[in-house]
């Protein structure tokens, strides 16, 4: 009886401790994606030279607003405005580039606009 | 004999008053402020009408809105692009011996001839008086293609006449805006010495070509334009991944409402 008490004990710290060792495997290689992720990221914009020195999970959000007036004669002919919400889990440059993703965009409608209304011809 | 005396002098002065008042020539200077009615930015032009011998016609001045970027908020900005004019200025012809009214107006870039009618307004002249500027002014209100007017009006000048469609009024109307005050016309100078080429005060050249529609149809065309603009705004929506980020981007084009509703 005394035996078989102790084969039991050690099995149930055996388990114990294999069940710690995945929990902590599994974290480790979620973490290690996550930085994977990250990394390419930061690659992506900052051509390697970004250190990850930590992992933030909570997710930032940036809303940025470009509108543009198109005037002739002091009179509004046209308005066009472009927003950009930016979500991502690090707070480095959100708003930033959502600003920059609206400007472009806003620009970029606005080129379109005016070769829209070259092809107008006069009646 | 003698009640027929008085009949014929009074003939005689009518006459001549018409007579003055037909050879009345002048520069009229005219203030606008337009307030956006969604955003109430405000937009303030300069209009000039030319009239000689019951005609009239009224163009915007030179623009002196500047190219510019305005950051309003923390990651708002606002900017401002300016296109050039093509000649083809926006006018509002107005002939009272022919009751014709012809007017240029746009939708973008784009001026349309439009025809209407001189008696669009059913004025109610009110016993309210005021004095704008140096006039005594007499208040009359109308409504007109969905909005309230407030004209201020002076028997003073004796020019029926008033800035874009509005006339009708005995005499010459020196401020109006409607109940909202989203577009609001000021008398801002006026000069009966001046001397232009009469042939301004007709139907530019630019639009010799041009064939005329009726106002229903161009308020139709500037309707039907603010719905497909209104469908691709709703169906605008995208989301672009960037990392282990996403941008969410909507647009919200529009076209600068215009004075009349329908």
């Amino acid at each position: 009886m005394k035996k078989f008490l102790t084969f039991a004990l050690l099995c149930f710290v055996g388990s114990l401790t294999f069940a710690n060792d995945h929990i902590q495997k599994s974290t480790k290689q979620l973490n290690l994606k996550q930085y994977s992720d990250h990394q390419i990221y930061y690659d992506k914009f900052f051509e390697d030279e970004f250190l990850v020195t930590s992992i933030d999970l909570q997710e930032y959000t940036c809303t940025a607003v470009t509108t543009i007036k198109i005037y002739q004669n002091n009179e509004v002919v046209h308005t066009i405005t472009r927003s950009a919400t930016l979500s991502m889990p690090y707070p480095f440059a959100v708003c930033e580039t959502a600003q920059a993703f609206a400007q472009q965009e806003a620009q970029d409608a606005v080129a379109d606009w005016l070769a829209a209304q070259q092809t107008i011809t006069p009646e | 004999m003698k009640t027929s005396k008085p009949i014929c002098i009074t003939i005689l002065f009518l006459f001549f008053s018409v007579n003055l008042f037909c050879q009345t020539k002048g520069i009229l200077h005219y203030k606008l402020k337009v307030v956006d009615e969604i955003d109430k930015i405000e937009t303030h032009q300069n209009h000039i009408i030319y009239f000689h011998n019951n005609k009239s016609i009224q163009f915007t001045q030179n623009g002196n809105v500047k190219e510019s970027t305005v950051y309003s908020g923390e990651n708002n900005i606002q900017k401002t692009i300016v296109v050039s004019d093509n000649n083809r200025k926006s006018f509002v012809y107005k002939n009272f011996d022919k009751k014709e009214l012809k007017l240029a107006d746009f939708i973008g870039l784009k001026k349309y001839l439009i025809y209407d009618t001189l008696a669009n307004f059913k004025w109610v002249i009110t016993n309210e008086k005021q004095k704008i500027l140096k006039y005594k002014c007499t208040k009359a209100t109308a409504s007109f293609r969905g909005r309230e007017y407030i004209a201020w009006f002076t028997e003073d000048i004796a020019i029926q006449n008033g800035p874009w469609k509005f006339c009708g009024l005995p005499g010459l109307i020196i401020k109006i805006h409607d109940k909202d005050k989203f577009y609001e016309f000021e008398l801002d100078a006026i000069d009966l010495k001046t001397n232009f080429d009469d042939s301004i005060v007709n139907v530019p050249d630019a639009y010799s070509n041009d064939q005329p529609i009726d106002h229903q149809t161009f308020i139709n065309t500037f309707n039907m334009k603010v719905s497909n603009i209104d469908a691709i705004n709703r169906s605008s929506i995208k989301m672009t991944k960037i990392g282990s980020g996403s941008i969410i981007s909507r647009s919200f084009d529009k076209l600068p409402s215009k004075i009349e509703k329908f």
